[in-house]
């Protein structure tokens, strides 16, 4: 995915890491790991059952009493509050494994997704909160843009999420 | 009998498959991820206003009709993936203490759900707005939150052992 010329970049970036106090101490201790892929997960239901009802929502399914922009007050925490989780038991599981995850490609297709998708969930919270000239915050119909935007960023989490289990495989 | 089961199941052809396939065992292992997910995300969010800790203003039922059928097509997409993995390798899961614990667990959350929405569930229309729920309610919540991330957990394990 990231061009040739970084992979120098990224080795120098995960010897540094790998022999931090902090990388050595998640390494040896044997619980480290599945612990923090634990959380990874159960920071991911927050973020993915937020995720899914806002984007059910949003492409106007009638999964809620609400209209679009109060719900996305509602459910925006659940996403903000578990992609903090997921950086932080994300990161602490780069620092134990930085040599294998740094350089590994479907990581690498990850992050970059993850970038976009968090993007798109700016731009959503954006849209939506601000009433356009018909109040459409409280109107039950999402515009045609955050429509969109709710498609993309559900496809985004969801090959997010896929390409996190695949890691472990190439 | 069960592991009798077991080792018939595996040496099924979908059995079979699934495990000799390089692919087909992650695919679903990434899916099952994804559905148990989303069932958890969907309970927590009922599981936290039961105990009075979010949502304090929503009605019960009006929050019960958002998140039930998210969670139950997600749990659904869980079951059959989870059932799946399980066919590949029956007699070593079956052996297996992590997962285990997760059946039991399943089970108890199971019961728990039920004895909630049969029990629990027939005075709801004396506190459906209300902040601070009966004790039943808020237990229902404690122990399906508890179960469900110590599913997750378990779940995590199983690979680990």
């Amino acid at each position: 995915m990231i061009v040739a010329a970084n992979i120098a970049d990224f080795q120098g970036l995960a010897d540094w890491l790998s022999a931090t106090s902090l990388s050595v101490v998640l390494q040896t201790v044997t619980w480290a790991i599945p612990s923090l892929q634990s959380v990874h997960i159960l920071a991911l239901g927050a973020l993915m059952g937020a995720a899914w009802l806002l984007g059910l929502r949003l492409v106007g399914m009638k999964v809620s009493a609400l209209a679009p922009g109060p719900l996305a007050s509602r459910l925006l925490p659940w996403i903000w509050t578990g992609l903090a989780l997921l950086a932080l038991s994300g990161g602490l599981l780069i620092v134990a494994e930085p040599g294998e995850l740094l350089s590994n490609s479907v990581m690498q297709l990850k992050l970059l997704m993850l970038l976009v998708a968090i993007g798109a969930t700016v731009a959503i919270a954006r849209l939506v909160s601000v009433p356009d000239a018909a109040g459409a915050r409280h109107t039950p119909q999402a515009r045609p843009a955050v429509r969109a935007l709710a498609v993309l960023s559900l496809a985004l989490w969801v090959a997010i999420a896929f390409a996190g289990r695949l890691i472990a495989y190439v | 009998m069960i592991l009798e089961f077991c080792q018939w199941l595996e040496h099924t052809s979908l059995g079979v498959a699934i495990g000799e396939s390089l692919w087909l065992f992650p695919i679903l292992e990434s899916l099952h991820v994804i559905a148990l997910a989303v069932v958890v995300g969907s309970i927590a969010m009922m599981d936290l206003r039961l105990l009075g800790a979010l949502a304090r203003d929503r009605a019960v039922t009006e929050l019960a009709a958002e998140t039930l059928p998210l969670t139950w097509g997600a749990f659904a997409a869980a079951a059959i993936t989870g059932f799946l993995l399980f066919a590949s390798n029956a007699s070593y899961y079956y052996d297996n203490t992590p997962f285990r614990v997760k059946i039991v667990l399943l089970g108890l959350a199971g019961a728990n759900m039920l004895y909630f929405h049969r029990a629990t569930w027939r005075t709801v229309s004396t506190w459906d707005r209300a902040a601070q729920l009966p004790i039943a309610a808020r237990l229902a919540g404690a122990v399906s939150l508890g179960t469900w991330i110590l599913v997750v957990i378990f779940g995590r394990w199983i690979g680990f052992v």
